[in-house]
């Protein structure tokens, strides 16, 4: 059974970007638009991980992350956490947040492929 | 034998001894090793409160009254109980501020009322006349007594011989020349009289001494000792009435403790030895129980003598006065009648010397002074000397005092008990008491009240006692007693009002207390204080707070309201740092943390030294005095403070418009501060806004890059696609940082506009022709409601057209998608030129309607699937509109959606031409 | 308690201990035809009563009596810079 990737982002290229590259990876790809619909999104469907850009219309990252972490069943979820601003103190409030690893933009696109498969693991049947 | 002449020679011989002593006092003083430095001389010296009415008429008024005599001596000892509270206070006060007269404490503070010193003066001086007379009746009917030794004879009434035989006038001269010379010696005018004090002292030995000895004779001498005494008297029984169960009852007593308890301080020769003469405070704990003392110990005798002399005249054929004197006569005791003799002197002598000094000083500096410096007689404020009027005015004023006291004696003194004469005095005195202690515990009591007080209370002073004793006397209708003025009985003077069934002495005192206190209260309740009635009130009331500032050279001895204080001080170190201060000052003197309203001087130096801090010390005393009431210097300068007021009132409210000054640049540096951290702030935003807005594009053309550059077998549809998304992110890209820079430079001014004479409708045109590609391949509609003639605006032409082109391009981008519409409405509104752009989208919410034309700010309804723009748009239409003098802005469009508007000034009408138009009168 | 305080209080008693002890009530009552060592009962009870306030005083006044007191006019040797009278032309 393939993991899922939940793909948040609200710039449309980027998020094509991203799905190529995690569907090339093996992954199957959901996309939500901005927060509110990615947390229903996991609601009726749980990702195994979600790429989740900060700034979001309606809910921004860190409502999504901190709403993820506080929910004992989601707890293996992992979470990487993009963004276009480089500030330290936007990554110490993700990981604060519960986040498992903090992306800047613009990324590589091989960092961010071994950052999700290394998150993973390797794939069991 | 007593010889006359030998009574006389002891007699002048006595008074030369003390003038020695006086003499020696004072050239002590004057070496600077005072003998009078210890509490044993000044308790001595208070003792000249026991006058011949103590060594005479005491021993008189046991042999009718038993133990009535003693209330006038536990008096004083009940006002030394509260020493603490009275005494020490007034003396505190004096020193503080340099009085040295009952009068002069009065006056001054009720606001250094002339009217009110002098008042009290004028009732001094009728008041005491009585009591003068009383020592000068004592003085001759004793030596008249004595001369005819070996008989015991009563003298013949004095106004039945002429004045210059009278020895009473004798007495009356000789007393005037040794108050002359005891007081009025020193050039100087100095108020302090140490050899005074010191013969005085002396002569309340000889006078005690004397006593004692008279009485000891009797007791020891005359009877084995008291049981016996008072065994021989109990058999018989008139006698024994004296000393057991009283007809008269005691009512009459609690009037005679109060009365003492008032004469102690108001009489004006006790203020003059315990107050003015006081030279060390420390020494009234010991006096204040010494005093007392030596009054119980002179006061055992009486009743022993007035039984012994009742014994030994049960005929009473002599005058119960004498019988200090008699007894040892009739006993054939020479010498012991003789030193009786110099006691009685001693004790007239004291209290005429001491009397007289302190009204002449009153006198002079009180009554006379203050009217020759009005009528300016003689040019006297420009006189620099004035000591030797001075003076001559003491000296005059001693003479006129014992020469009433004098006539008060031969006119009507003759006929009536030392007691009764000495009780009219003290109750006359006693009137100065509600003002004396009222103002030094009521801050509110008013001149006015002082006034009205002592003028009621005198005046029924005068009707319920003095002019009934002239009646009796016969220098007035005694009908006016005994039926009232006019037959008017509710106004007989011993009965006021129907007040009867009380002795005459309660009876006005009664009435005379109530008027003067009524009064007093009234008065000052109904009455505002002047400026400096409440100063001296502050300073009167509040004197223990000082008193460790006595000679300071900053003190203030004023107050302030707390607010004004906490103002001052926020206008310098800040409000809250005031704030602090003022709670930890109050913490720390255990006050309540709360706000008081009134800050006591000690806090308003405090505030003083904390502006010195800041400000200096000089501007900090000027910026206090500008809140304080009060004085910044010695009370002897408060005239010329008033004088200067103009001047300080002047130079503080230079001082304030500084300080408002200070304020108002300080208030702007803050703003500047603010703004500026505001705008580093916004600084930092937009720099993180512009890293974000960069990052965006950059981050698809560089992840779609190395898509494409690890993937080389990529279909070719995928490819393109990727491709293109590439070349537009770049474009996107290029666009912005356009953008940014350009914004940068209209913001920082370096722009370079042509401004020329533009027709709009060119302008609008070129728009619609260049945002006509936004609308290929969608359902909009784009249409162009233009007036026919637009008028020319003055702009530069492409900026405008750039105007135009975003906002078509913002309108294309959220209209309606299925059925969008999107128009252009131009013409001239209000004399402007204005141009609108409506759509059918979402439209603007009201919240947005600023901030949208802010960088980088975007409704916050975003719309998904629609291209982001830079969020540069608007904030660059908005510069470009407000250069060329216009205005921009967004409201909902009629039906849906959004219109974004604006208008430009015009700069020429339509051309002359122009159908309909006048244009040529434009022109 | 401090000491003036306690003085202040004290000097409140005493002032109304002697208030009641020369109220007219009580010297009626003292007024009998009695004599104590010899002395009649007035006589004595009145110097009694009266030594007993003085002795008071002189127990308060010890105590240091209010804020510490200094001294007023402590002259300088050579004296005559003593501020002058009450003449106010001066």
């Amino acid at each position: 059974m393939s993991r899922t990737v939940l793909v948040v982002e609200d710039e449309a290229n980027i998020v094509d970007s991203l799905s190529f590259l995690m569907k090339q990876a093996g992954f199957e790809v959901l996309v939500a638009r901005d927060g509110d619909t990615a947390i229903r999104m996991m609601q009726s469907r749980p990702a195994d991980l979600i790429l989740l850009d900060i700034m979001l219309p309606r809910r921004d990252g860190y409502e999504v992350c901190r709403e993820i972490r506080s929910n004992p069943s989601w707890d293996s979820v992992r979470i990487v956490m993009l963004t276009a601003r480089g500030h330290d103190f936007d990554r110490r409030k993700g990981m604060q947040l519960g986040a498992d690893a903090y992306i800047t933009k613009p990324f590589s696109t091989r960092d961010i492929v071994s950052c999700v498969q290394d998150l993973l693991g390797p794939e069991t049947s | 034998m007593l010889a006359s002449w030998s009574i006389l020679v002891v007699a002048l011989a006595y008074l030369c001894l003390l003038f020695a002593i006086a003499y020696y006092g004072d050239k002590r003083a004057d070496a600077g090793r005072s003998i009078i430095g210890n509490p044993y001389i000044y308790a001595l010296s208070m003792a000249v409160y026991c006058t011949s009415w103590t060594f005479y008429g005491s021993v008189g008024r046991a042999a009718s009254g038993g133990m009535d005599f003693l209330p006038i001596y536990l008096g004083p000892t009940l006002t030394f109980v509260l020493w603490g509270f009275l005494l020490r206070k007034i003396i505190r006060i004096c020193k503080a501020h340099r009085i040295t007269s009952i009068a002069d404490f009065i006056s001054s503070r009720y606001g250094k009322s002339a009217l009110l010193g002098g008042m009290v003066t004028l009732i001094a001086v009728l008041g005491i006349t009585p009591y003068i007379a009383l020592q000068l009746k004592a003085v001759s009917t004793s030596f008249n007594v004595l001369v005819q030794y070996p008989d015991v004879v009563m003298p013949p009434i004095s106004s039945r011989v002429p004045v210059l035989k009278d020895t009473a006038f004798l007495v009356a001269l000789l007393m005037a020349v040794f108050a002359i010379l005891f007081g009025t010696r020193h050039i100087d005018a100095s108020e302090h009289h140490e050899g005074m004090v010191a013969a005085i002292a002396f002569e309340s030995i000889v006078k005690l001494v004397a006593f004692l000895a008279v009485g000891a004779y009797v007791t020891f001498g005359l009877y084995d000792g008291f049981g016996d005494l008072f065994a021989t008297a109990a058999r018989a029984p008139r006698i024994s009435a004296l000393f057991t169960s009283n007809d008269a009852g005691y009512g009459h007593w609690p009037t005679l403790i109060l009365l003492s308890m008032a004469a102690i301080i108001c009489l004006p020769r006790q203020f003059q030895v315990a107050v003015v003469e006081n030279v060390n405070e420390d020494h009234l704990k010991k006096a204040v129980w010494l005093f007392p003392l030596y009054l119980l110990i002179t006061n055992i005798f009486v009743l022993p003598i007035a039984i012994g002399g009742l014994l030994h005249f049960p005929d009473g054929s002599v005058d119960a006065d004498t019988f200090v004197l008699t007894v040892p006569m009739a006993e054939r005791m020479e010498g012991l009648a003789l030193f009786a003799f110099i006691g009685g002197l001693s004790a007239a002598t004291g209290m005429v010397i001491v009397a007289a000094i302190a009204l002449s000083t009153m006198i002079s500096n009180d009554l006379i002074m203050p009217v020759l410096l009005r009528l300016n007689w003689r040019g006297l404020a420009e006189r620099g000397d004035l000591s030797g009027l001075l003076l001559s005015i003491r000296r005059g004023s001693i003479v006129m005092v014992l020469l009433l006291g004098y006539a008060y004696f031969r006119f009507i003194g003759e006929s009536v008990a030392l007691v009764t004469i000495g009780l009219v005095s003290f109750a006359a005195v006693a009137q100065f008491a509600p003002a004396m202690i009222g103002g030094m515990y009521w801050k509110g009591a008013t001149r006015v009240g002082a006034i009205l007080g002592l003028s009621l209370g005198f005046a029924l002073w005068l009707y319920t006692l003095l002019l009934p004793l002239f009646a009796r006397s016969g220098w007035l209708p005694i009908d006016f007693v005994e039926g009232g003025p006019f037959g008017i009985a509710l106004l007989r003077p011993y009965a006021l009002f129907g007040l009867d069934g009380m002795d005459n002495l309660s009876h006005a005192m009664f009435w005379s207390l109530a008027a003067n206190i009524g009064g007093y209260v009234l008065g000052s309740i109904l009455s505002r204080p002047g400026a400096i009635e409440r100063i001296q009130g502050a300073l009167f009331v509040d004197v223990s707070s000082h008193s460790g500032a006595f000679g300071g050279t900053s003190f203030w001895r004023g107050s302030a309201a707390v607010t004004d204080l906490k103002a001052l001080l926020a206008r310098f170190i800040g409000a809250r740092e005031a704030d602090r201060v003022l709670g930890d000052y109050a913490r720390r003197r255990g006050l309540n943390p709360g706000h008081p309203r009134e800050a006591d001087a000690a806090l308003v130096s405090f505030v003083e030294r904390l502006l010195a801090g800041s400000i200096g010390a000089a501007s900090a005393r000027v910026m206090v005095a500008s809140v304080a009431k009060g004085e910044v210097v010695g009370i002897e300068e408060v005239m010329e403070i008033l004088d200067e007021t103009s001047q300080v009132i002047e130079y503080s409210h230079r001082l304030e418009q500084k300080s408002q000054e200070l304020e108002n640049t300080t208030q702007e540096l803050r703003d500047a501060n603010e703004r500026l951290k505001e705008l580093d702030e916004m600084k930092d935003d937009f720099i993180s806004t512009v890293s974000h807005e960069l990052r965006t594009p950059l981050t698809s053309i560089r992840s779609f890059s190395e898509i494409l550059s690890d993937n080389p077998d990529l279909d070719a549809a995928e490819r393109d696609r990727f491709l293109a998304i590439i070349v537009k992110e770049t474009e996107r890209l290029t666009r912005l940082i356009n953008e940014i820079l350009e914004l940068a430079k209209m913001e920082a001014g370096r722009m370079d506009w042509h401004m020329i004479d533009t027709d709009p409708r060119d302008v609008i045109d070129e728009a619609l022709a260049a945002t006509s590609s936004l609308l290929a391949g969608r359902e909009i509609s784009l249409t162009l409601d233009a007036d026919q003639w637009l008028p020319h605006v003055h702009a530069d032409r492409d900026r405008l057209m750039q105007v135009i082109v975003n906002l078509i391009a913002n309108a294309v981008k959220f209209c309606d998608d299925s059925r969008g519409e999107v128009s252009v409405l131009a013409g001239q509104l209000g004399g402007r030129f204005y141009l609108g752009v409506l759509d059918n989208g979402p439209g603007v919410p009201p919240d947005d309607r600023q901030i949208i034309f802010e960088k980088f700010q975007e409704s916050s309804e975003p719309l998904a699937d629609r291209p982001r723009g830079t969020g540069l748009g608007l904030a660059i239409s908005r510069q470009i509109v407000e250069h060329f003098g216009g205005r921009i802005w967004v409201e909902d469009a009629p039906g849906r959606g959004a219109a974004f508007c604006f208008t430009l000034p015009i700069s020429r009408v339509a051309p002359v031409s122009a159908p309909g138009m006048k244009s040529h009168e434009a022109l | 308690m401090s000491g003036p305080k306690r003085a202040a209080e004290r000097a409140v008693a005493t002032f109304l201990f002697a208030c009641v002890a020369f109220s007219p009530p009580f010297l009626s009552i003292f007024g009998a035809d009695a004599f104590v060592f010899g002395l009649p009962l007035l006589y004595f009870y009145l110097f009694a009563a009266w030594g007993l306030v003085i002795a008071l005083v002189a127990w308060t006044a010890d105590l240091g009596s209010g804020p510490p007191p200094q001294r007023i006019s402590d002259r300088p040797a050579g004296i005559s810079d003593r501020p002058g009278g009450r003449a106010r032309a001066g």
